[in-house]
């Protein structure tokens, strides 16, 4: 594990327990400051509430009213926000939700399945 | 036809009166001259009959005048009786004397028995003629004349017997004179000036003594009866001579007849001369002999016909000579005929236009003039006529050609009608096919009018609106069931099939009776005429209420696979990597190989899942392709990347071949990455360890070219065919390798048939497989769907 010189706030928005702990872990394991949200609204509490927001890791579908998409639209269109990378981590994949997503300007898109964590983190870790 | 002249017609009709009354001319010519001559022959002859007969009985007479005259000397007298010596030299100097023209052959005195005691001719003397009948007959007083061949002599003699008396009127010898043989050629050969005559003196008998013609010296003129013939014996007339007859036995049988000095003159072919002749006889006066006179008729008639031939040749020249004045004659008069012949044969061919030339000063010329007139006339007339001729044939013709083709026209038309009929038979029976099948079809079918008036349904209209037909029929469709869609959606649908006339295919929520919405596919066609005008309007209607339903489970199935499914196998696959990873503490080698199990079966998992979405996704339909500047070469590199730890294990050795002008193409990415991946990881999980991967980039002008290849276990023989079909595995990797679904070869080749490529392979088992793939340059349709491939 490699040492990080500058720690990244990092914010996951996923609504399953089992992953977004899988995720918290690994993205702590690999040195990063983890936020946690499981509904779009606790993640505009926790970007407002929190100054420096580092990433957005986001899910598609969330507990709540409203999901990703939403949550990507609003911080798009922030001042404060649209310039924090976005990676959507999803297991729906219809091609429109797709193109939605890359339109807004988000990174990239991963299909939970099919990727390792530590792959999506070495993504991320570019980026920054 | 060809018609003789009228100059060759006189011409001719006048040269055969001509011959004819030349023949009949020639012919009374020749008959009367041949008459004439006749007589005048038969005259010449019978005149020449008598002269020569004057001639010869005068000769005869002299003869027989010296021997009567000598036998009436009384020195003769005294002689006969005294024949001594001096006597005899006495009596034959006193009879030389009377012989000095050596006529006679011999002058001789014989006694009453008969010998001849004085004799001119020495050989005579002593010699016994009283066989001879002028002996005899001189012995009993009567002068005689007699013709014999000479007993002595042998050549034919005539004489002349005279009695010899003394002074008492007592015979007491004869006294003969014998003519030289050649006495009559010497009185008649120069009488005979014609060859065509000929002369003959015969004795009583008929047998020839003279002639001119020495052959027939003693013959007989005909064949002499057996009496005469004893009778010549008898007289040892002509002894030792063979008398022979001649032809003219009718002169022989007429001379018993016959009168003196009267000439009978017959007529006869002579079949040995082969000639006619004239033969006259006369008997010499008061002698035993007879005068025969021939002259060859034919003779005669060749003058005749001489002359004959003569007139006639001066006949037929002068009659020449008329025909070729009358030649002339006519020519010259008939020549303005011949220019009249000719301008009726130019008219007759059509040429109006000849001139009479016809100078003549008479009937013909006359003729011309009103042929000419005719002519004229005939021209202005034909002229008319021709025009009128010309119109009518025309007309005809038109009419004819009018007739024709309506008569054409109307067979084809029978024809046709009995095509259409069949066809309209036909027609009706397809056409009540059709309706029956229009009528049940579980499709709403409608034709309207051009405002959308229905013109009819068939029976689905009440299984899918609700209305009856009865109901529908003469309502506006539009009216009737549709529910009011955004205007936008009726501009195009008018749009497409008023203005553009074409068809229109789209989806429609239409409101049912009850009011119930549902979901329509429809299909509205113009009907045209012939002028492109729109007719009707088919509509096809779908109640695809259901179906949607189906879709929907569907992609409800396919979200939930993604979400549901995939949410415990990223769960597993997260929390075995970070065990894996020591995340949770160190793990010892067995657990460690545990969970790496886990991890291993859970990323089959993943693949299968995913694999099945995109099989659904294509069996569906729904698939988008999303065509985008794709960098082909970098994909391939990518996906090597990808499948390097798999490589890397199993020491494979990689070759990525690309042309340099491998260009950017139009294609879906996600699709195409498919394709590599599939392919690739079918090559590095079928080849055994240290073999070899190759894979090749190429183009020509319109595809690309693909080739991966590997030194893999192959595909058998009896496999290859089955090899694209989903879920097959073949034998030998289902043995070797329980990983694989049998549905990556299925997939790439569902996506290289929608990107309008092909696929291809050759494969040896135990040796390895290559497959060719080709993707039109022009890359990726794009298509809308509700699922990605993934």
């Amino acid at each position: 594990m490699p040492t990080i010189l500058e720690t990244k706030t990092i914010l996951v928005v996923e609504d399953e327990k089992p992953l977004l702990d899988a995720i918290r872990i690994k993205l702590e394991k690999s040195g990063f400051s983890v936020v946690t949200a499981r509904t779009a609204e606790q993640a505009y509490g926790l970007l407002e509430d929190i100054n420096k927001i580092d990433v957005i890791w986001l899910d598609h579908y969330l507990l709540g009213k409203e999901n990703g998409l939403d949550l990507v639209v609003k911080i798009k269109s922030h001042e404060a926000w649209k310039s924090i990378p976005v990676f959507i981590v999803s297991n729906t994949a219809s091609a429109d939700k797709v193109k939605s997503y890359i339109n807004l300007g988000v990174n990239k898109y991963y299909i939970k399945a099919n990727y390792r964590l530590d792959n999506i983190i070495t993504d991320i870790r570019e980026c920054l | 036809m060809r018609f003789k002249s009228i100059n060759k017609k006189i011409i001719t009709t006048v040269a055969v009166v001509l011959l004819i009354n030349s023949v009949i001319i020639i012919s009374a010519i020749t008959f009367i001259t041949y008459d004439k001559m006749d007589k005048q022959k038969t005259s010449d002859l019978n005149e020449l009959a008598l002269e020569k007969s004057y001639k010869i009985s005068s000769y005869l007479k002299s003869s027989s005048d010296l021997a009567k005259h000598l036998a009436n000397f009384p020195e003769i007298s005294n002689w006969t009786q005294n024949p001594n010596e001096a006597n005899i030299q006495e009596a034959l100097k006193f009879l030389n004397n009377f012989n000095m023209n050596k006529e006679y052959a011999a002058l001789y005195i014989l006694n009453n028995d008969g010998v001849a005691i004085i004799s001119t001719e020495p050989t005579f003397t002593g010699n016994n003629y009283s066989f001879r009948p002028y002996f005899k007959e001189a012995l009993n007083g009567k002068a005689s004349t007699y013709v014999a061949v000479g007993a002595t002599s042998k050549i034919q003699g005539y004489y002349f017997a005279e009695p010899i008396k003394n002074a008492s009127g007592q015979v007491i010898g004869v006294l003969s004179l014998k003519l030289i043989p050649d006495a009559f050629y010497r009185l008649l050969d120069k009488e005979i000036d014609n060859k065509d005559t000929h002369l003959m003196i015969t004795d009583r008998y008929g047998v020839i003594i003279y002639s001119d013609l020495k052959e027939r010296m003693l013959s007989s003129l005909g064949s002499l009866a057996l009496s005469i013939k004893d009778q010549i014996t008898t007289e040892k007339k002509y002894i030792g001579i063979d008398i022979k007859p001649l032809q003219y036995q009718k002169a022989q049988d007429s001379l018993n007849n016959l009168k003196n000095n009267e000439v009978s003159i017959y007529k006869f072919f002579d079949a040995t001369d082969k000639e006619s002749e004239l033969i006259s006889i006369l008997p010499i006066n008061n002698y035993p002999l007879f005068l025969i006179t021939e002259n060859a008729s034919w003779a005669l008639s060749i003058d005749a016909i001489s002359l004959a031939s003569w007139s006639a040749s001066i006949i037929l020249l002068s009659q020449l000579l008329i025909l070729i004045i009358l030649y002339f004659l006519i020519s010259k008069n008939l020549k303005p005929l011949k220019e009249l012949e000719k301008m009726a044969k130019g008219v007759t061919a059509g040429d109006l236009e000849i001139k009479n030339n016809i100078i003549s000063g008479d009937e013909i010329e006359e003729l011309g003039i009103s042929f000419s007139k005719m002519t004229t006339k005939l021209k202005d007339y034909y002229g008319d006529l021709e025009e009128k001729v010309l119109e009518r044939t025309k007309a005809l013709n038109e009419k004819n050609d009018y007739l024709n083709n309506t008569k054409l026209a109307t067979l084809n038309i029978l024809d046709d009608i009995k095509d259409e009929k069949n066809k309209t038979d036909l027609l009706a029976k397809d056409l009540e096919k059709f309706k029956l099948a229009l009528d049940n079809a579980s499709d709403l079918v409608t034709i309207t009018d051009i405002e959308g008036i229905i013109l009819y349904c068939n029976q689905s209209v009440e299984k899918i609106t609700g209305y009856s037909t009865k109901e529908s029929l003469g309502k506006k469709a539009g009216t009737l069931w549709a529910q009011p869609m955004p205007t936008s959606y009726y501009e195009k649908l008018w749009k497409t099939i008023k203005t553009d006339k074409k068809t229109f295919d789209g989806e429609i929520k239409n409101k049912k009776k009850n009011g119930d919405l549902y979901d329509a596919k429809i299909t509205i066609s113009p009907v045209l005429n012939d002028k492109l005008e729109i007719e009707f309007f088919i509509g096809i209607e779908r109640d695809i209420t259901h179906e949607k339903m189906v879709d929907k489970t569907k992609t409800e199935f396919v979200s939930l696979a993604s979400h549901q499914l995939r949410t415990p196998l990223s769960s597993i696959n997260w929390y075995a990597e970070m065990l894996l990873a020591g995340d949770g503490g160190k793990l010892n080698d067995e657990q460690s190989s545990f969970v790496k199990e886990i991890y291993t079966g859970n990323q089959r998992m993943v693949e299968l899942v995913n694999s099945l979405l995109n099989v659904s996704r294509l069996e569906l339909g729904t698939f988008a392709v999303d065509p985008e500047p794709t960098d082909v070469v970098k994909m391939v590199e990518d996906v090597f990347n990808e499948l390097k730890p798999g490589i890397l294990q199993k020491k494979l050795k990689t070759n990525f071949d690309h042309a340099k002008d491998i260009p950017i193409i139009q294609a879906d990415p996600k699709l195409f990455r498919i394709v590599f991946q599939n392919l690739l990881s079918n090559a590095v999980k079928y080849t055994p360890e240290a073999g070899s991967i190759t894979l090749k980039l190429t183009r020509n002008t319109k595809n690309l070219l693909i080739e991966v290849s590997d030194t893999g276990y192959g595909i058998p023989k009896q496999d290859q065919a089955r090899i694209f079909q989903k879920l097959f595995r073949a034998e030998n990797v289902r043995e070797k390798d329980t990983e694989g679904t049998g549905l990556g070869l299925y997939i790439i080749k569902s996506i290289i048939d929608h990107a309008g490529g092909k696929i291809s392979f050759k494969s040896e088992e135990n040796k390895g497989t290559t497959f060719f793939l080709e993707v039109p340059l022009i890359g990726m349709k794009k298509k809308d769907g509700d699922k990605k491939i993934e």
